[in-house]
């Protein structure tokens, strides 16, 4: 083989359409061109949901006066804040290829036996009456517990994560229900309120404290071999196994930040409510709502792909379309009935980008 | 390729080998070294080439028998500790992930990183660079390192691991079937770029159908039947006809 045709080759595998005797220019003309188109579509990913956005925001000024004022936009803010968080621990489960359906029940079983073990019993708590501070404590830890137990039936028992999920959804909205007997606690420690609910000036600390976890999970997903091991065991297990990827260590990981992020958006969504309702989390459908803005938010189904400002997007624009039904006064019987045909639609869309980034 | 100071051993052995599923021996008693330069192993559809690669790289445990790196008897059961030692084996369908960058692929498992703020953090542009360098090596056309697998051509994705390989100081490279997924243009620039390797010095270990191909690329040639090492061959110095012959087992075992 002589060096002349091996240049030849060179050149040609660059062409997979099989021009011959481009020259090394062409060669090297190639991969600008598959870089440059590359990157213009990671762009694209990135911002495809601000014309979205956008057109929302005009279609929300344009039905009520109330849309664009500060305030409103705040209150939006806090609102997506705890939605967000579960957001967040849903698509790092969905980028590992996975899904959890039991965020949802841990949403509200979290900050439910939280404020059992912390309330007196004459407000339907245990009469433990738990320092608050170590409340918070138990949160995290039965959002970490419940991740753990999923992800060693799902990994360790090789149990499908649908069924197992959605049993343990159900499970913990029953336990979150049967220990206060489906009342309401209510009158919150500041432990428990003081992030949902209050404001600096006039942004609510929910917000500020959302974007804090939004930036640090987003740095360490693209900065950390960690971070960098769940792309690879959501995008190819098996590569990331003979790369000496430890794949069920990794993936057992992200159900237990899945369900300490999902405990951590209870645990604002009750201090918003300034009460832990039976119904918080499974009653209120939280899990199809951060399943939706997750993948609408340009995170895969099939694992490997996301970010965490497509998330956010995703959890901004699903968190505006609720809060223009909200102003619209639309029947609240069938407020329900728009929201999910919204976001079905919403699904398409996401659906049809993705595609063509996929076509690249 | 030796240096004063070593001693002549072979870069992988294997001495007394055996793997059964259930009552087949895909390897019976098998010994062979391997030195540096490029040696292809032929053999019929279950003579165990497959096997006796998986067992150098990780994937399989064997029954009985050992494998040797520079001499040492070595025990691995994972594809990690084959790399610790310096084997690496190319398998397509498993070597990359198709939803991250050639940077990102070469270096999976292994990223590169930096101190910031007393944190370990990876470093994408190092990464980029090195990759860029290791991919430059195999003087293969290739679209930055930044560019997503899933854009590379079957050839290109195939250098990317061997890429990966070399960067991390290889000094076994095993390949099954190679080209197998590659048209005509692309396998031929892809063997180019292992015989470049094998004559760096690199032990390359290649198991192949193709017997032309396999005459015209290798330094020694091994044939492979029922499980056993039946023939080491000199491929200047025999035919298709010899090889084929050994290869279904009509000709007496002289080894």
């Amino acid at each position: 083989m002589t060096p002349v045709s091996s240049e030849n080759e060179a050149t040609a595998m660059a062409q997979p359409t099989g021009q011959v005797g481009g020259g090394q220019a062409a060669a090297d003309a190639e991969p600008q061109r598959l870089s440059g188109e590359g990157r213009a579509l990671s762009l694209l990913r990135e911002v495809s949901l601000l014309p979205v956005l956008i057109l929302l925001i005009v279609l929300g000024a344009l039905i009520s006066p109330v849309f664009l004022q500060a305030d409103n936009f705040w209150g939006i803010g806090q609102y997506a804040s705890s939605i967000g968080l579960i957001t967040a621990g849903e698509a790092l489960v969905i980028m590992i290829g996975s899904m959890d359906l039991s965020l949802g029940g841990t949403y509200g079983l979290a900050p439910m036996l939280a404020a059992w073990l912390v309330a007196p019993a004459s407000a339907f708590g245990a009469g433990l009456r738990l320092n608050a501070y170590v409340g918070v404590i138990v949160l995290l830890l039965v959002g970490a517990a419940v991740g753990f137990i999923n992800g060693l039936l799902i990994v360790k028992a090789r149990l499908s994560a649908f069924i197992v999920t959605l049993g343990m959804l159900i499970g913990l909205a029953g336990v979150q229900d049967g220990i206060v007997t489906g009342q309401t606690i209510s009158a919150l420690p500041t432990a428990f309120s003081y992030i949902g609910g209050n404001f600096w000036g006039p942004v609510p600390v929910s917000l500020v404290a959302t974007a804090v976890v939004f930036v640090a999970v987003g740095l360490f997903l693209r900065y950390r071999r960690a971070g960098r091991a769940i792309y690879a065991v959501g995008g190819n297990s098996e590569a990331a196994r003979a790369a000496g990827i430890n794949v069920d260590r990794v993936k057992i990981g992200v159900y237990m930040a899945g369900g300490v992020l999902a405990a951590m958006g209870g645990w604002l969504e009750m201090g918003r409510d300034g009460a832990i309702t039976a119904s918080q989390g499974y009653g209120e459908s939280v899990i199809f709502i951060a399943f939706a803005s997750a993948v609408i938010g340009g995170v895969s189904l099939l694992g490997g792909k996301g970010n965490m400002v497509g998330v956010a997007t995703g959890v901004l624009v699903l968190a505006v379309v609720q809060n223009i039904l909200d102003l619209k006064n639309v029947n609240v019987f069938w407020e329900e009935a728009v929201y999910g045909l919204v976001i079905l639609v919403a699904l398409v869309i996401a659906r049809v980008i993705g595609e063509k980034e996929s076509q690249a | 390729m030796l240096d004063n100071n070593t001693v002549a051993v072979p870069s992988l052995a294997a001495a007394h080998l055996s793997k059964w599923y259930g009552h087949v021996g895909a390897l019976q008693d098998v010994s062979v070294e391997f030195w540096p330069g490029l040696t292809g192993i032929v053999g019929d559809n279950g003579a165990g080439k497959s096997t006796l690669l998986k067992i150098f790289s990780g994937f399989e445990v064997p029954d009985g028998g050992q494998v040797l790196v520079d001499g040492r008897p070595v025990a691995f059961h994972t594809a990690r500790a084959a790399r610790t030692v310096g084997i690496e084996s190319l398998y397509q369908s498993l070597a990359l992930v198709d939803t991250l960058t050639v940077a990102d692929n070469v270096f999976l498992g292994r990223e590169l990183t930096r101190r910031l703020l007393g944190l370990s953090v990876v470093d994408r542009r190092a990464m980029r660079r090195d990759a860029d360098k290791a991919l430059q090596l195999l003087r293969i056309s290739m679209p930055p390192s930044r560019v997503g697998v899933k854009q590379l051509s079957g050839g290109q994705r195939q250098a990317v691991a061997l890429a990966r390989a070399m960067y991390f100081g290889a000094r076994v490279v095993l390949l099954d079937e190679p080209t197998a997924a590659l048209g005509p243009r692309e396998t031929a620039a892809f063997l180019r770029i292992i015989r470049d390797t094998a004559d760096h010095g690199e032990t390359v270990v290649v198991v192949g159908h193709n017997l032309p191909q396999m005459l015209e690329l290798a330094d020694h040639m091994l044939v492979m039947r029922a499980g056993r090492i039946v023939a080491a061959i000199n491929p200047k110095e025999t035919t298709l006809r010899e090889l084929t012959d050994f290869m279904v087992g009509s000709v007496k075992e002289e080894t």
